[in-house]
């Protein structure tokens, strides 16, 4: 038996900007279930990769395989749906809604994504995240913890089978740092989903194994 | 397109957390489209109603002063006589043969603020007016009325009343020669509908007691004629004059000799309705092309307003257009999402202000009698408005498409990695 295709596989990925060269890697592969830190220092493209690997990047040279798709060679449009309905992604600002209520923020996913309206999944998601009695607020009247967790609810909420993080947890306080990373590793198992996260917070790495370590001035090393 | 979080149902959202920028900018769209619209309105209600009242009337003899005063007075019941001329004036009008009808017009009194008429059957007839109920007026002291005057004083046939002295309500009541009502007109559209019609001899009848009652100086302000003085008045001889004369011409030949012979051989003088109608519009026109001036600016100025809070809105909202691609949205729904909401705003703004246009119009003629004397009728639709709602949604395509074009060309990697 053939062992199964890899979750994310990129070979031959360079990726230069503005004639530097921010990310080499020959070959390195994710497989299913496989949770893992990105890490690196500030600069060594971490956020680069995450979007690359999203599709919101294209890169300069390099095959980028998700979820058995090669995403670099799909239209734009078909790249937009993929990323909806495989990849749910955590932004280290968070990007969400300021003009929507917690429950839309989670409602306008599934419909950006085209999937059916789930009120029940919306529900059972925000009174996972301790908010259940709060679907009505709006995210500014949220503690940044909070948000963050919501963040991590939108990413998901259509159940994709990889989330990727960036930065989730700088900005918060040990307490807080514990409980997100349960969170996502909870949602993660819930949902069959692979969970990657870049980051330079150490203490992540006691919980989670380095699955890249990118070294300025960024090249790639696998760990 | 539908639901909470479809575009419509997005741009609501956001309109909404920009509430005062959004109620701004609808403000100032709906007072500029207000404006212009209402003045769509006035000028093609006008111009209809003026047109029509005016039709086949080419010459108005009266006595001397304002010739346009004379047509305001004698053709559209508007202002106030230039004052009479002998009966004499309209037999050699009669007996002209470049005339091919003559129509009497006597003044002087009014029954709640509409105007009695002393005339012939050939006025009504000749703005195509047929009783609806009843007949049309014969003898003297009949009356036939004018539809919004049967409505407003809720006269029926068989009814009587007395007319006020005077063109306003207020004036002294003519309670000895009242008249009855014969019949009552079908709406016709034009000024025939706000008057009372009856044969010129009631006014001359009317007038004989009230001169005679002048004369008197007893100061009897009250109105009541006592018994005495109506035996005195009894065989009084009436003084034979009209308001106003309005001529239909036999031939074109008559435009050419007949007004000048008028102005130069008799005391009377002859307005062309034409001329004066020309000479009315370009007054008009010119407070009105002022007052569209200032619509067309306040227009402008929120189609800017609209492009630069959209402008705005869109730099706040390019993380969260960034992050909806990022969610699955294509470009097309992102440009799609930023048109719908330009066209809230204007399309909003341009009912907004057909609204108030036509609420202000209302308002103008509940206030303004004179409003009311010209027949403007606040629910009448004017064609320019649906020009109106198609120059909103080009406001709206020209103020989204700058914003729509720089959210299609957003590098969303890149928006979503600042901070
Ligand atoms: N739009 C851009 N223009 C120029 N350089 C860029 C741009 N985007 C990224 N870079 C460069 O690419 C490199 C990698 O950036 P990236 O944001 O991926 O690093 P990172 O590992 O996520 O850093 P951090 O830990 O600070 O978030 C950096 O040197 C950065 O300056
Ligand atoms: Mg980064």
């Amino acid at each position: 038996m053939s062992p199964p295709a890899p979750l994310i596989h990129l070979r031959g990925l360079h990726h230069r900007v503005a004639g530097r060269t921010v990310l080499d890697l020959p070959d390195w592969r994710v497989a299913a279930g496989e949770h893992g830190l990105l890490l690196g220092p500030s600069g060594s493209g971490k956020t680069t990769l995450l979007q690359i690997i999203a599709g919101l990047l294209s890169p300069t040279a390099g095959q980028v395989m998700v979820a058995g798709q090669e995403m670099t060679s799909l239209d734009e449009g078909v790249r937009d749906v993929v990323r909806g309905a495989c990849i749910g992604l955590v932004f280290q600002q968070l990007h969400l809604v300021n003009a929507l209520t917690l429950a839309d923020n989670l409602r306008l996913a599934q419909r950006l994504a085209d999937y059916p309206p789930d009120d029940g999944r919306v529900a059972q998601l925000l009174n996972r995240i301790g908010l259940g009695d709060r679907a009505h607020a709006y995210p500014r009247q949220l503690s940044q913890g909070e948000r963050q967790r919501l963040a991590i609810a939108r990413a998901v909420v259509n159940r994709p089978a990889l989330v990727l993080a960036d930065e989730p947890t700088s900005a918060l306080d040990d307490g807080n740092c514990t409980r997100l990373l349960d969170l996502m590793l909870e949602q993660a198992a819930e949902n069959d989903a692979t969970l990657l996260i870049a980051t330079h917070d150490a203490r992540l790495k006691t919980r989670l194994p380095a699955r890249l370590v990118l070294t300025a001035p960024a090249l790639g090393a696998v760990a | 397109m539908t639901g909470t979080l479809g575009p419509v149902g997005l741009s609501l959202a956001y309109l909404r957390q920009n509430r005062l920028a959004t109620a701004l900018n609808l403000l100032l769209l709906a007072l500029g489209v207000a404006a212009i619209a209402g003045l769509a309105l006035i000028d093609s209600q006008m111009q209809g109603r003026l047109t029509r009242d005016v039709a086949g009337i080419d010459l108005v003899v009266g006595a001397k002063g304002s010739p346009l005063q004379l047509i305001l007075s004698s053709v559209y019941q508007a202002d106030v006589p230039t004052g009479n001329v002998p009966l004499s004036t309209l037999e050699d009008l009669r007996r002209n043969p470049l005339v091919r009808e003559a129509i009497p017009v006597a003044l002087g009194d009014s029954y709640q603020g509409f105007r009695i008429v002393g005339t012939t059957p050939d006025y009504p007839g000749h703005y195509q007016a047929t009783p609806a109920q009843g007949r049309m007026f014969g003898a003297a002291m009949e009356a036939t009325v004018g539809a919004t005057v049967a409505r407003a004083a809720n006269l029926h046939v068989g009814d009587s009343f007395a007319g006020s002295h005077g063109l306003t309500p207020g004036g002294e009541v003519h309670a000895h020669t009242p008249y009855t009502v014969v019949g009552i007109l079908a709406p016709t559209g034009t000024v025939v509908d706000r008057l009372v019609l009856t044969p010129v001899e009631s006014v001359w009848a009317v007038h004989a007691h009230h001169h005679h009652h002048d004369d008197d100086g007893d100061g009897d302000r009250d109105g009541e004629h006592d018994e005495e003085h109506h035996e005195e008045v009894a065989g009084a001889q009436p003084p034979r004059e009209v308001t106003a004369i309005l001529v239909r011409y036999a031939s074109p030949l008559a435009a050419a000799r007949l007004p000048r012979a008028i102005n130069s051989e008799t005391g009377a003088q002859a307005a062309s309705p034409a001329t004066e109608l020309v000479r009315l519009m370009s007054l008009l026109g010119a407070g009105l092309d002022a007052f569209r001036a200032v619509g067309v600016l306040l227009v402008v100025t929120s189609a800017l307003g609209t492009f630069v809070a959209l402008t705005n809105a869109l730099q706040q909202r390019r993380y969260d257009l960034a992050v909806m691609r990022s969610l699955g949205a294509s470009r097309a729904r992102i440009v799609l999402q930023i048109t719908v909401e330009a066209l809230l705003v204007s399309g909003g703004g341009t009912l907004a202000g057909l609204l108030l246009a036509h609420g202000g119009l209302a308002l103008f003629v509940a206030l303004s009698p004179k409003a009311r004397d010209f027949g403007i009728n606040p629910l009448m639709v004017a064609p320019a408005e649906l020009g109106l709602l198609g120059l909103g949604v080009v406001v709206a395509a020209v103020a989204a498409a700058l914003p729509a074009i720089q959210a299609y060309r957003t590098d969303v990697a890149r928006t979503l990695a600042q901070s």
